[in-house]
């Protein structure tokens, strides 16, 4: 039996939480509605990817990867964010996925680039 | 005869006089009566009627300039909140796209079991609840953005005031900023709620600023107060506990074009215009701060008493 991608997904809108939640059935998914809370599950937890808002109460998105990356190494993270200005240059970053997005083709390239991260495939 | 003359010459030169004297009180609309004789009193008051028609023209210019000046300022203040719109918009957005497809998918795979499309209703129900969340906001911004009538009208000021916080609330919020709000009911005031609104954003879009440069991301509490001040003169208080100003700054913040925000921030015309508006409902703003403790901006307004109550 193959293990289940571990999957965070962070944003302050429970509802796209709940929508990404389903797209993501056959993760193993935890969610947080604030960086802190996030920050506590990637302390207790490890996890294969991050899905995080940029905009949050409470500390931006742009720190938790900071704890993110520097808390398990391997994470890939996709960054959530309303505003359609030039990302900056983030290695870290996986992909920038702009509000409104499709939640089917969110899930379509987490897999890609899951896929490309772990080529003997978890899935 | 000549005293009879003098009579006369008198009461035309007194009309003239008046005319003046009208005048200078505000009372711009002067039109003497030319008299047959064509005399240098009939000059001096052609003159006073030349005047008066110019004074009225040039108000009218300067009336116009000011709602211009307003109209500005009022798309600057909503310049100023619209990253959180843009933030408010996108999130419903984003969940009715959601659901949008959850809906085809499982129509598509032919998922139709009483029990799945009663999920599928939810998700409909789901979806508009968000369509009318950023109807809200969208038909908010518009009425807000439209020039408005210079009509004034009996409005409860809460709700004016709960009006002004639709539109920078997400920003408020995305920033932690707590808003405490006490505010007594069923106080109302003669005014141009979209103007009235228009001071508000740009109060709070200020005591924002002052806290992010005070506490950052930890964010701060904006306080709003509405409270009758006597029978017939309400006031609201706006304040925060953001870095405050010190005295030069304090007496500058309603001079027109002055700003302590970086170049391409702040227009510096924001309290200028506000302090316009609020003059212009026949009332007064004034501010109190201290460095490092805050400020707290005071508007007075004349109260509207509805007729069954300003009797009694």
């Amino acid at each position: 039996m193959t293990a289940r991608l571990r999957l965070l997904l962070v944003d302050d809108e429970v509802e796209i939480l709940e929508l990404l939640t389903m797209a993501f059935h056959d993760f193993d998914v935890e969610t947080a509605v604030n960086a802190a809370s996030a920050t506590e599950l990637l302390r207790t937890k490890s996890f294969d990817a991050l899905i995080t808002d940029v905009r949050m109460p409470g500390g931006s998105g742009l720190k938790l990867i900071d704890q993110a990356t520097a808390l398990h190494p391997g994470i890939a993270v996709f960054v959530m964010t309303g505003h359609h200005q030039e990302p900056a240059e983030d290695t870290r970053v996986a992909r920038w996925l702009f509000k409104p997005f499709s939640v089917t083709a969110l899930r379509t390239t987490v897999l890609e680039v899951l896929a490309g991260r772990q080529p003997n495939g978890r899935m | 005869m000549n005293q009879d003359m003098l009579c006369f010459d008198r009461a035309r030169f007194e009309r003239v006089v008046d005319s003046i004297e009208n005048m200078a009180v505000g009372e711009l609309w002067q039109e003497i009566l030319l008299s047959p004789n064509r005399d240098e009193l009939d000059a001096l008051a052609h003159g006073v009627n030349v005047l008066s028609s110019e004074l009225r023209y040039r108000l009218r210019e300067l009336q116009g300039a000011q709602a211009s000046l307003i109209h500005a300022g009022k798309l600057a203040a909503l310049g100023e909140v619209s990253s959180g719109l843009a933030h408010e918009l996108n999130n419903p957005l984003t969940i009715v796209t959601g659901y949008v497809e959850r809906v085809r998918e499982s129509l598509q795979s032919g998922r139709t079991s009483p029990a799945e499309l009663a999920e599928l209703a939810a998700y409909l129900e789901k979806s508009e609840r968000n369509l009318e969340r950023m109807n809200v906001i969208i038909r908010h911004i518009m009425e807000f953005a439209r020039e408005s009538r210079p009509a004034k009208e009996p409005m409860l000021l809460a709700e004016v005031v709960h009006k002004s916080l639709i539109l920078i609330n997400e920003q408020l919020r995305l920033k932690s900023i707590q808003v405490d709000m006490d505010l007594q009911a069923g106080l109302m005031a003669e005014i141009n709620p979209s103007k009235l609104e228009q001071v508000f954003i740009n109060l709070l879009s200020n005591a924002r600023d002052a806290i992010l440069e005070a506490h950052g991301e930890a964010g701060g509490r904006i306080r709003v107060r509405l409270s009758a001040q006597t029978r017939s003169e309400l006031e609201v208080e706006v304040s925060d506990n953001g870095i405050g100003m010190d005295e030069e700054t304090r007496s500058k913040v309603f001079h027109p074009f002055f700003t302590t925000k970086d170049v391409g921030r702040g227009t510096g015309l924001g309290l200028s215009i506000s302090h316009g508006i609020v003059q212009d409902h026949g009332g007064t703003i004034a501010c109190v701060s201290e460095p490092g403790h805050g400020s707290a901006f005071l508007i007075r307004l004349p109260r509207y008493l509805p007729p069954e109550t300003a009797g009694s």
